[in-house]
């Protein structure tokens, strides 16, 4: 048995390109100090949107893989939206210097998601974990002159060095028990049949090691009870990298998730203790994820808290499809990351549009944009709409996907049916915290002497394309001849 | 054909939106060429079926084939007409909104009654409910935030949970659309958990519909809409969820008793709660608007006890499907009438509050008639729409019944004795009669407080109606009366 898996070059292409380009762009900020670092921005954009179009439609396409491309070409846009409140805030003087990196790095952190799409070893998928995290804690405490990005950099360290010893303890266990770093369905079958089967100390052993594994990915993705980080971490960072952790980062995550769960695809039958075993896991999981997710985000007033606790909230979704380890996984678990991605994207730019011009991230800034900017108004409706599940969008159908899911888990395994309760009461506390953007603002007046917003360029087509995309998404399997 | 109910709204609000067409215009071309096509399609209802694609398996497809959709696309052409016609809003922006508003509504419920595929019909109604709560939130009277806020919540809930009962069912029989469900009863499968499936229906249809107990978003949010929007939603949304149930028993046939059986006694003392409890708050009411919510969510009842009338013959109760269909239809036209005429008393009076009017008659004759005309049909006067349907619903709780004396071998059984052999269906029915009395008494007290007497403080300001006014008005009087005379029928 071969210890790692073998790999080809021309798998990390696109990787190796990113990182390239990442890497021309850092010399470009050290050697040309007065070219506009916008120009940065554009360019590596471009440069993931390329590598987003040869992943959908090369030999094979890898769907997680767009996704996070498509992430983080938008966050590095949004980014360029961003420029003022970055000067201000990495500078102090208003001037560009400093900024460059933040528009390379998340090149580097793309590259890493694109390994770890094709890694089918821990020690691959370690190692492009790691390339993601460590970039992710230099962005999320890059505006140096705001003590929130301080903090967040901080707390997101402290945390994530914890989640990243969880995990290599975990794959330690996982090679001393069975003698490979292998993922796959052959690897655990033939573990679980020979020795681990017959031992109880290598059982125990196994156990340890996949419950650790499943721990450090469950921090990834923002599952309970790891989920700590989340709020706190995305209030604080920089929105165009709190977008990047929301989206690119938690694809990244559910990666991790997929390629651990889906070797014991095998064992969820109905009769098989190891089944029974880790559906409950999910299924509890799940359940305190979507109820620390909805209920926490009932409460909230900024929009980047609000936004983290709808992310735990909709990774608790997520984790429904896990369910049905033998059923389509990957497919349904890549389109609602998909509808999530579009909605939160999209969101994310709102607020930074509101944030560079009202000057504040709470809900209470939102107030009066149906008068004042009628059409951004009906676009961010949408957005928020799709998050909450509203039919003919495409947060609807995959919501629905997801209450399938739990349905049909629930015709072999009876014990968990306590779940489809916790989803419908989740699904409309849903309705109640993203509904209070949209009350915001159609029903609330707007602070007095409140100006129309001005809508970047980027902004405005990033966000009709996304709603187009959600609505087009959400409607065709109901209009065109499947 | 079908597809054009929903487009042409939909490209009407469209053209509002985003060209800043009139908003009332515009809404009207675009109602009068639904009711045109409408017209044909419910009078020809053959030659309309659509397939438009395929999802989960099964046709997504536009249909006047099922029972009860002819009869509610009637009567969505007709509201919509009316509510667009009656509109007065108080500025060109909040036309253009209220426009669009009405306009989706409109589409939401044509395309809800028209699917035949269940996730195509439950999603129609949640994209008609959205308008709903923007537009009560913006622009409703009294608490509006609080009221839409409310409803939200209480729908938003409701839906979630009917959602989870809808597939439930559909994953167990196999069958995402109404005919594929009756092709599944007919190949003589059934869903394992019957009592689940039925308790979420139930609770999801019943918020939707305005059930007892969990009623009590809906009077406050139809006294607080704009008037078009109060009317389309108490005329033509909210039948959605009676709509449902009713389609889903025909569906299962036979085999709707054990469907829905087991929850039948608990559906009927609810209904109960509905015309007796909902009857005495209604008449406790002092403001017309709250008077006329409340009325709204107490006729429910009637229509809930024809569903469990069919429910309790195992669906061999033609004349309860029939009376169902009727009261429906005729309890939308009734109450949109009422509350595009309290629309105008409002803007006429600048108040709703019953004490303040009197002698309204005296001023405005043809308001007084409309309103009266109205006011008598919803208390169920003969030869006007509502009578024909509360009738049969009342006939055909005797369905199947013979004055045998029930077995006494258990309690229910010598209470039932007690009774001369009555089950709980006529026994609720004799209860249910009641309101009659309760809807007569409120109905006709609201009349002579703002139509009889000396002529009222508020009732001097009032001028004139316009002749768009009673037009819309009187298109409805006119439908009112002709059902009444000619009831359609669905089976």
């Amino acid at each position: 048995m071969n210890i790692v898996s073998t790999y080809t070059w021309c798998q990390f292409t696109p990787a190796f390109a990113l990182v390239g380009l990442a890497a021309l762009l850092i010399l470009a900020d050290a050697l040309l100090p007065r070219l506009p670092k916008r120009i940065y921005a554009f360019v590596g954009a471009m440069g993931t949107f390329v590598a987003a179009y040869f992943l959908a439609t090369g030999e094979q396409t890898d769907i997680f893989g767009f996704i996070a491309a498509i992430a983080t070409g938008l966050s590095i846009l949004l980014a360029f939206d961003y420029t003022k409140i970055s000067c201000e805030s990495i500078a102090g003087s208003g001037n560009e210097e400093g900024t460059g990196e933040f528009y390379a790095l998340p090149l580097v952190a793309c590259a890493g998601i694109l390994c770890l799409t094709q890694a089918r070893d821990l020690v691959m998928l370690f190692v492009s974990l790691e390339v993601i995290t460590l970039t992710s804690y230099v962005l999320a405490g890059y505006f140096r002159r705001n003590q929130g990005s301080i903090e967040a950099g901080i707390k997101y360290l402290v945390l994530g060095a914890m989640s990243t010893g969880v995990l290599v303890y975990g794959t330690a266990w996982y090679f001393g028990m069975v003698g490979s770093f292998n993922l796959g369905s052959d690897v655990v079958v033939s573990a679980m049949k020979g020795g681990v089967a017959g031992s109880p100390v290598l059982a125990f052993g196994f156990m340890m090691a996949t419950a650790l594994l499943f721990a450090g990915s469950f921090f990834k993705i923002g599952a309970a009870p790891m989920h700590v980080w989340i709020p706190d971490v995305y209030q604080g960072a920089p929105t165009p990298t709190t977008a990047f952790l929301a989206v690119a980062s938690k694809t990244a995550g559910f990666v991790v998730l997929c390629s651990l769960a889906l070797p014991f695809a095998p064992f969820v039958v109905p009769g098989s203790v190891v089944g029974k075993l880790l559906v409950w896991c999910f299924a509890l999981v799940a359940a305190a994820t979507l109820l620390i997710g909805n209920l926490g985000a009932m409460r909230q007033t900024n929009m980047k808290r609000l936004l983290g606790y709808s992310s735990i909230g909709q990774a608790g979704f997520i984790l429904v499809f896990f369910l049905t380890l033998n059923g389509p996984v990957v497919f349904m678990v890549s389109k609602y990351l998909l509808a999530y991605a579009l909605a939160t994207i999209a969101a994310f730019f709102a607020v930074a549009m509101v944030r560079t011009q009202r000057g504040s991230e709470e809900i209470a800034a939102f107030r009066g944009l149906g008068k004042t900017n009628p059409r951004t108004a009906f676009l961010i409706t949408v957005c928020f709409a799709s998050l909450a599940g509203v039919p003919l969008t495409l947060g609807f159908l995959v919501k629905m996907y997801s209450f399938v899911a739990i349905i049909t888990a629930m015709e072999s395994w009876c014990c968990i049916c306590w779940l489809l309760p916790i989803m419908v009461i989740t699904a409309a506390t849903g309705f109640y915290y993203y509904f209070k953007v949209i009350r915001a603002m159609y029903w609330e007046k707007a602070a007095p002497g409140a100006q129309p917003l001005q809508v970047p360029l980027c902004t405005g087509i990033v966000l009709t394309i996304c709603v187009l995309a959600l609505i087009y998404l959400g409607t065709m399997p109901l209009l065109l001849q499947a | 054909m079908l597809i054009w109910l929903i487009l042409v709204p939909v490209i009407a609000a469209a053209c509002i939106g985003l060209l800043k067409t009139p908003g009332r215009l515009t809404a009207l071309i675009s109602a009068a060429i639904t009711l045109i096509l409408g017209t044909y399609a419910v009078l020809a209802p053959e030659c309309c079926s659509e397939c438009l694609s395929t999802f989960c398996g099964t046709p997504v497809q536009l249909t006047l084939e099922l029972p009860l959709s002819r009869i509610m696309v009637l009567l969505s052409i007709l509201v919509t007409f009316a509510a667009v016609a009656g509109m007065k809003a108080p500025d060109a922006n909040a036309e253009r909104s209220w426009a669009i508003s009405a306009l989706l509504i409109s589409t939401g419920a044509m395309g809800a009654f028209m699917s035949d595929n269940i996730i195509a019909f439950y999603g129609f109604h949640e994209l008609a409910l959205i308008p709903t709560f923007i537009m009560i939130g913006c622009y409703g009277r009294g608490d509006r935030r609080h009221i839409a806020w409310t409803a939200t919540i209480y729908l938003g809930l409701a839906s979630m949970v009917l959602l989870a009962g809808l597939l439930i069912l559909c994953a167990e029989m196999h069958a995402w659309s109404f005919t594929g469900l009756a092709a599944s009863v007919a190949a003589g499968i059934m869903p394992g958990s019957t009592c689940l499936i039925a308790g979420l229906l139930l609770v999801g249809f019943g918020t939707l519909v305005s059930l007892f107990p969990f009623h009590t978003w809906a009077a406050p949010a139809y006294a607080s809409a704009p008037t078009p929007i109060a009317m389309l939603h108490a005329g033509v949304l909210k039948k959605f969820g009676l709509y449902g149930l009713f389609t889903l028993a025909m569906a299962f046939g036979p085999q709707c008793k054990e469907l829905f059986g087991c929850w039948n006694n608990w559906l009927l003392l609810l209904l109960l709660g509905n015309v007796l409890w909902v009857g005495y708050v209604t008449i406790s009411q002092t403001r017309l608007d709250d008077m006329l919510g409340n009325s709204s969510v107490m006729h429910m009842g009637y229509i809930f006890l024809a569903f469990a009338a069919y429910i309790s013959c195992a669906g061999n109760n033609e004349l309860a499907f029939n009376g169902a269909a009727l009261l429906m239809l005729a309890h939308g036209l009734t109450i949109a009438l009422l509350f595009l005429l309290t629309g105008q008393i409002e803007a006429q009076t600048r108040t709703l509050e019953l004490d303040c009017m009197g002698g309204l008659g005296s001023k405005l004759p043809a308001l007084g008639f409309l309103f009266g005309l109205a006011g008598m049909a919803s208390v169920g006067l003969p030869l006007l729409a509502n009578f024909a349907g509360e009738f049969s619903i009342f006939v055909s709780c005797f369905a199947g019944w013979t004055p045998a004396p029930a077995c006494a071998d258990c309690w229910l059984g010598s209470v039932a004795n007690f009774f001369g052999g009555l089950g709980p269906v006529q026994l609720t029915l004799i209860a249910a009669l009641w309101g009659l009395v309760i809807s007569a008494i409120y109905m006709l007290r609201a009349f002579r407080n703002i139509f009889e007497g000396p002529v009222g403080a508020a009732s001097e300001r009032a001028t004139k109606l316009t002749t768009l006014d009673i037009v819309a008005a009187c298109f409805l009087a006119v439908f009112i009366v002709l059902f009444g005379i000619v009831p359609p029928t669905c089976l």
